[in-house]
């Protein structure tokens, strides 16, 4: 998959974003959110996960960025960006994204044969159980929030201190000077 | 930049000289022109005007929530005979003062002189409507330099480039790690890679800072005011004239007619969306080339049953995107592309077609980061490689600096079928009927894209990419560029306006923008656009003023 603008919105709709964001969002509400995280107020609790919904979607959001020597999913606070997105843009797209937490639970049972929730799988069985249903566009648009939760302005509750960007080598910055990289710098240095 | 305190304000009863519909690229250029000439203007654009400090840093709000983009609904389909789907398709256009040249990435080709008389130079191609210009490059030159000038281009020439009558009046941007490693590419090849043209500000021009080089061009409205939209440019000079108001909020339904077939003026919805008729003597259409066709296609009355200006049943027809071959190549060391303009070099050695080749097509290649921000990057996942677990993420953190697209830009045939018309279902937040684009793009369009891909791969393995990969192009369902739906031409039974942008139909009724392109170029319209837009704002003037509109 390819990111080309004239693609991207196309892309959206495959990855899955288009399956939880089926109407374009109140970007007001999403600021007066970024102003409340700016201002400190972390959401300490989630406003629309429950707390198995929220356990749920860390450990899913744990396997798609997993923590390794570097920070992953879990630091990046990603299941609060997605509780944000489902009381905000995504909104519509609840009820299938329960649902599709609903089979999770079904499928580590059924690996189990007692009831077990997702969360409480090791990480093996969980990539497993992810692997089966990673063309689903459930799937997808989980692993669009993630990605969203990791690598967007930390103003919507994800992205804390910027460990997404920091993990890509992303700089933030107003501006910046050349050179930009190493082979405009290696370039220059040969024409000086 | 807010209306200036003294921006003329006009009563809807007013006659005005000119009402413009739609403040973009063309637009924002017209009302300069004819403002600057004398002439009482008034500009009605449907969405909100915008200041600097509106434009963010913030890739969520423009590439998921869409914040500047217009949300009109729309359908889509390939084929005539399909049912279109709402929208099934990306049909992306700014909606805001200054239009899409507020949010696009200011890659600023001319046309060059083979565009203008392809069908002269090839001769007809099956299946497609490929027509000559009514104007040459010739003639369309001194607009592009006044563009260069007064809208602000950067730049330095290169050696197959047409003539231009005067120099860029600023240098080149700086080159990037991309540009460096096109440049490399093409030397191996034989290709000449040259300074990409962008209309964004290398250093303090007319008031506007240089380039920041902050990184967030495409899709974004610039922070600094150093990118050349007409909001930054054109439009602020159209209004210091005190004859021009730029009205924002003013949403266009319909043209109006009276009894002898003159336009009398518009009728929009206001921000409370009341119905308002804004009178004038004439009337131009700069809306795009999705929104001018669907109002004149609104526009109908029992006197014009197929839309208004539409005797030669071309409004709609011909539209043309530009196609791409894209690849995108990992290297050793970081490029870090998300820094500064999207594209530093160009290469345009396979610009003309070449019947050899076996099909028609042609197209210029940039190296750039390719909309590299971290989330739309972390869509882009390498050919076979899960996107998801440890060793993406591995893989991710090391390939986001180290990454390039080598983006071949190519041509859209003009083809009737592929066109915009009013869906029979599907409305809008108005009632009004949402368009429905028809759109497959021509085998021989496919074709040119498969060979710049190809050529594309090439470029990335003499750079030494380590990994390269990128899908196979396809039919395209979406687009940034809206072009030639109400093509300009001599003859009114296969054309819709003249070489002067008049309506055959209608003689105080003008179009100007995206849908006059006859041809589609080789990708980068805007600055045709432009040029374009000055020179129908000077004829225009002309006209009015001998008494001849
Ligand atoms: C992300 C992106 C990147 C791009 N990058 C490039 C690039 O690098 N180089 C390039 O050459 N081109 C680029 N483009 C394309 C470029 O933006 C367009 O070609 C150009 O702006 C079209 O000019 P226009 O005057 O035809 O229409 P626009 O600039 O789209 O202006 C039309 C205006 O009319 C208004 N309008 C429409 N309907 C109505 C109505 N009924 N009533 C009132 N107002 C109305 C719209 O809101 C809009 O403001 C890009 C586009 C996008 C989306």
């Amino acid at each position: 998959m390819r990111s080309s603008r004239r693609d991207f919105l196309a892309a959206l709709a495959v990855t899955g974003v288009g399956a939880f964001a089926p109407g374009m969002p109140g970007v007001r509400e999403a600021l007066a959110h970024a102003a409340a995280v700016r201002a400190g107020v972390a959401p300490a609790r989630f406003d629309v996960l429950t707390a198995a919904e929220a356990a749920a979607v860390t450990a899913v959001a744990a396997r798609i960025v997993p923590t390794t020597e570097t920070p992953g999913a879990t630091e990046a606070g990603v299941v609060h960006f997605i509780d944000y997105a489902f009381g905000d843009f995504a909104k519509d797209g609840l009820a299938d994204f329960r649902a599709g937490l609903a089979d999770l639970d079904t499928r580590a049972t059924a690996r189990r044969a007692t009831a077990t929730p997702f969360a409480s799988l090791p990480a093996a069985d969980q990539d497993a159980i992810l692997a089966d249903i990673e063309q689903t566009p459930f799937f997808g648009g989980l692993r669009a929030m993630t990605m969203m939760g990791m690598f967007t302005d930390p103003r919507y509750g994800g992205n804390r201190d910027e460990v997404g960007w920091k993990l890509i080598g992303f700089e933030n910055a107003m501006s910046h000077t050349a050179p930009f990289g190493y082979y405009d710098a290696e370039a220059a240095k040969g024409r000086d | 930049m807010q209306a200036p305190q003294e921006a003329r304000r006009y009563q809807p009863s007013d006659v005005v000289d000119f009402v413009i519909v739609g403040s973009g690229a063309a637009g924002g250029v017209l009302a300069k022109e004819l403002s600057t000439r004398g002439h009482s203007v008034v500009v009605l654009e449907q969405g909100p005007r915008r200041t600097v400090n509106d434009f963010k840093h913030d890739e969520k709000a423009i590439w998921i929530d869409g914040d500047l983009i217009s949300k009109t609904p729309f359908s889509w389909r390939q084929k005539e005979t399909e049912v279109a789907q709402p929208g099934a398709g990306g049909l992306l256009y700014a909606s805001g003062v200054g239009g899409s040249s507020v949010h696009f990435t200011a890659n600023f080709w001319r046309l060059r002189p083979v565009d203008f008389k392809e069908h002269s130079l090839l001769g007809d191609i099956p299946g497609a409507a490929l027509a000559d210009w009514p104007i040459t490059y010739e003639e369309l030159e001194p607009y592009y330099t006044k563009v260069d000038w007064e809208v602000g281009v950067s730049g330095a020439p290169g050696p197959t480039d047409a003539r231009r009558s005067r120099p860029f009046p600023m240098p080149p941007l700086p080159v990037k790690s991309s540009g460096v490693l096109l440049e490399r590419a093409a030397a191996k090849m034989g290709y000449h890679a040259q300074s990409a043209p962008l209309a964004i500000a290398s250093q303090p021009f007319r008031g506007r800072p240089a380039c920041q080089h902050c990184g967030f061009c495409i899709g974004f409205g610039c922070e600094y005011n150093a990118k050349s939209s007409s909001l930054a440019t054109v439009i602020p000079v159209a209004e210091a004239t005190g004859r021009c108001e730029i009205r924002p909020h003013s949403n266009v339904r319909a043209v109006e007619l009276d009894a002898k077939g003159r336009a009398t003026g518009v009728l929009y919805f206001d921000a409370e969306k009341r119905e308002q008729r804004q009178r004038a003597k004439a009337v131009i259409l700069a809306a795009n080339g999705v929104e001018t066709p669907r109002l004149l296609l609104m526009s109908e009355t029992s006197r014009f049953p197929n839309g208004l200006a539409n005797s030669s049943g071309m409004v709609g027809r011909h539209l043309m995107f530009n196609g791409a071959g894209i690849t995108q190549g990992e290297y050793e060391h970081p490029l870090n592309e998300h820094k500064s303009v999207e594209a530093s070099r160009v290469i345009f050695d396979l610009y003309d077609s070449d019947p050899k080749r076996g099909f028609y097509g042609g197209g210029g290649f940039d190296a750039r980061g390719g909309a590299w921000f971290p989330l739309l990057a972390s869509f882009n996942v390498p050919d076979g490689m899960r996107g998801w677990g440890k060793d993406w993420k591995e893989w991710f953190a090391h390939a986001y600096t180290r990454t390039m697209q080598v983006y071949g830009h190519t041509t859209s045939l003009a083809v009737a079928s592929n066109n915009v018309t009013l869906d029979p279902t599907l409305k809008d937040d108005f009632g009004r009927p949402a368009a429905r684009i028809t759109y497959e793009d021509h085998p021989d369009d496919l074709a040119t894209m498969r060979f710049f891909q190809d050529r594309s791969r090439e470029l990335q393995e003499a750079a030494g990419a380590a990994r390269i990969w990128g899908p196979p192009p396809t039919v395209q369902r979406g687009t940034a560029h809206l072009l030639g739906t109400a093509r300009m031409g001599n003859d009114p039974r296969t054309s819709v306006i003249d070489r002067d942008h008049r309506t055959h139909d209608v003689r105080n009724l003008f179009l100007c923008d995206g849908s006059s392109m006859v041809t589609s170029g080789r990708g980068q319209p805007t600055m045709t656009i432009m040029a374009l837009a000055f020179r129908a704002g000077e004829r225009i003037s002309k006209a009015a003023k001998r008494g001849e509109i």
